[in-house]
């Protein structure tokens, strides 16, 4: 742990990420040249308006997806050269992913999601010591009482928080959470974002978390605003959400 | 891999429609091919029997050039029948018994009207041991050598042709080696059908070995031993063993040699089950690839976040072909237990068959080998999955931005 601290502590490197999609003819431009960083422990929001490029910077720094062009340095190693596989295990052992529509394996339960991507590494750890973390985090996350239960049993917040415990299985540097509420109640939304908080500040995970809700942003430490596949200034739509939010 | 194992067994169970349409097709496709099969086992083995224990016997001794020489034209080429010759020829390994032969063409005489026959001049005794069935047609009066030293049995067409019937005498006729021809009179003991399953010919005449050596001159001798053997398996074996023991001057034919005919018979009716069986196992995989096909369609998101949580390509193709060759297995275990249910239950009772070939029915006890439904387990396995290695790959191939982004 104390070799980690000595590494890099800027652990995402975005130097002039663009992306381009290929329409038919046309060629849609989604992330005009993107500079960002993002350190470890750090708590960051991604806002703009649906289609400014949130998911597209998110894929890309999931090592979902490749930029058209620029340089991405994930843990100060330039994934642009990565494999599929290689680029596999960097998702599982660096990154946690929490989607929109949770994306649950609906034949599992929640103890099997959770484990999922522990299981599918190369080399496992013993299935007592695992069962133990899954516990563990099952509880952090306030799913003890549903452990056996299967995904189209859970309400949606219910299936968010198994998607962040399996974000968390695997001790990831990194969680990225696109849109993780835009599929819930306001009610829910809240503790969920207030979850994702906690873990933060008190398990010191670091969270890069997209959305076009302003009234996120209140809970941010750091936000980075996105229009029209670029970083910009705190932007004029701040205020023209702000009514929305009062 | 186990949890890839999990996920597909639970995959096969949670889609539950879809994989009995592909169970069915698997199920359907073993079946047919379990039954055909052990049908059609029993009728090979019961015409491999039939022409082996009623006519040919397993191995058959001849003078060298015999079978290439016009049967029954072949006096010249004969053998010694006497008991130091025989049980020579017993002595090889799984001999169980031997029976001296002369096949000859003769005429039978009675009532003035003389007929042109075949005549099968045999030891009652020992042809019995050698081919058990060869009286079992006899259906009426006594067989060969039984109620008299030269009782003989004819084809019923036969004794019509020369207006004789049971208790009466005839005459046989016939050239001996020398070209003269002598006759003997012998008893009519008995009758069979015309057409025995194979013997087609409608003039057939069984006869004593003795007075038929009498008439042709040829005290001792015979044209054929037949030689019958423990178990089928063992025919290569003897044969050899007799090659080696007799030398040159002796032909050794198994029955493969002598009756050519039932091989063709039995790989062209292979060949006609080959090609009924691999239609429906093409159909049936069709099936699953089909199935596959359509679970990897539904399932694109959830291949999606799976790559997204670090699955590699391979894995996501093993999760694929596994849930395939659930498939197969089940379908293939399910259909060789009814297949092979209904043959147990067929062996037990047989089955009566008529063909048009015999006015006796025959009776067929279907039968599987367990080498047989190894193959079968495999096939069925193995095919499913080969048959979902395109939707297995299509899926390991997708990008997980796109799958991730598919409506679910
Ligand atoms: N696969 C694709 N093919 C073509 N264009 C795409 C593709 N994915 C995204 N785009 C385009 O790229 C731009 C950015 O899309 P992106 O999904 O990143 O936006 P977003 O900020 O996540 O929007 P939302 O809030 O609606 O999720 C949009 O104009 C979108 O139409
Ligand atoms: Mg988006």
């Amino acid at each position: 742990m104390a070799a980690r601290e000595a590494r890099n502590e800027v652990f995402v490197e975005l130097r002039g990420i663009t992306k381009d999609y290929q329409l038919g003819r046309t060629q849609v431009v989604a992330l005009r040249g993107v500079d960002l960083s993002v350190r470890r422990g750090e708590f960051t929001v991604v806002m703009g308006p649906s289609g400014s490029g949130k998911s597209t910077l998110l894929n890309i720094i999931g090592c979902l997806d490749r930029p058209t062009a620029g340089s991405y340095h994930l843990d100060g190693i330039p994934v642009g050269g990565h494999d599929f596989d290689k680029l596999a295990s960097v998702r599982n052992e660096k990154i946690g992913f929490i989607f929109q529509s949770f994306n649950l394996i609906p034949v599992l339960d929640v103890v099997e999601n959770i484990e999922f991507p522990c299981l599918m590494r190369k080399r496992r750890e013993p299935a007592a010591s695992l069962r133990a973390r899954v516990l563990e985090v099952a509880a952090d996350v306030g799913l003890t009482p549903y452990l056996k239960h299967r995904p189209d049993e859970l309400s949606g917040g219910q299936r968010q928080r198994v998607a962040i415990a399996r974000a968390l299985i695997t001790r990831p540097e990194l969680v990225l959470a696109d849109e993780p509420t835009a599929n819930l109640d306001s009610a829910t939304s809240e503790q969920i974002i207030e979850l994702m908080l906690k873990l933060n500040q008190e398990k010191g995970v670091t969270f890069l978390f997209s959305t076009h809700d302003p009234r996120v942003m209140h809970h941010a430490r750091r936000v980075v605003h996105i229009a029209d596949g670029r970083i910009v200034e705190a932007p004029a739509e701040e205020a023209l959400a702000a009514p929305a939010s009062g | 891999m186990l949890p890839l194992i999990r996920i597909a067994l639970r995959n096969v169970v949670r889609y539950r429609r879809r994989s009995l349409i592909a169970l069915s097709a698997v199920f359907l496709a073993l079946f047919v091919m379990v039954c055909v099969r052990g049908f059609l086992n029993g009728v090979q083995s019961a015409i491999r029997e039939g022409v082996i224990d009623g006519q040919t016997g397993a191995v058959q001794v001849h003078r060298k050039g015999f079978l290439a020489a016009m049967q029954g034209a072949s006096l010249e080429l004969d053998v010694p029948a006497d008991d130091a010759f025989l049980s020579r020829i017993a002595r090889a390994p799984h001999v169980t018994a031997v029976a001296p032969r002369i096949l000859f063409g003769g005429m039978v005489n009675a009532n003035d009207r003389t007929v042109f026959s075949l005549m099968s001049a045999l030891d009652p005794v020992r042809e019995a041991k050698v081919c058990p069935r060869r009286f079992d047609h006899v259906d009426q009066g006594a067989l060969v050598g039984k109620s008299a030293p030269d009782g003989s049995d004819l084809t019923g067409a036969l004794l019509r042709r020369i207006g004789a019937r049971i208790g009466d005498r005839v005459a046989v006729l016939s050239n001996d080696r020398d070209g003269v021809l002598n006759a003997v009179e012998v008893g009519v003991a008995g009758s069979f059908p015309e057409a025995g399953l194979f013997a087609a010919d409608k003039k057939v005449m069984m006869l004593p070995l003795g007075p038929s050596q009498e008439l042709l001159r040829m005290p001792g001798r015979a044209t054929e031993i037949a030689v019958a053997v423990d178990d089928l398996a063992n025919v290569g074996a003897t044969v050899a063993a007799l090659r080696a023991s007799l030398g040159d001057e002796y032909e050794v034919s198994s029955w493969h040699d002598v009756a050519p005919f039932l091989d063709d018979l039995i790989s062209t009716q292979d060949a006609v089950l080959g090609m009924i069986v691999n239609t429906f196992l093409f159909m049936a995989l069709l099936g699953i690839a089909n199935t596959m096909l359509m679970s990897v369609r539904e399932r694109t998101r959830e291949i999606g976040t799976m790559m997204a949580v670090g699955v590699r390509r391979r894995q996501i193709l093993a999760l694929f072909l596994v849930e395939a060759a659930i498939l197969g297995l089940a379908g293939g275990a399910l259909g060789l237990g009814a297949g092979g249910a209904l043959i147990h239950h067929w062996a037990g009772t047989g089955l009566h068959i008529k063909t048009p070939a015999s006015s006796v029915p025959f009776l067929v006890h279907p039968f599987i080998t367990p080498a047989f439904i190894a193959r079968v387990f495999i096939v069925s396995t193995v095919g499913a999955t080969l048959a979902a290695l395109y939707p297995a790959l299509r899926a390991s191939r997708l990008r997980p931005v796109e799958a991730l982004n598919t409506a679910a």
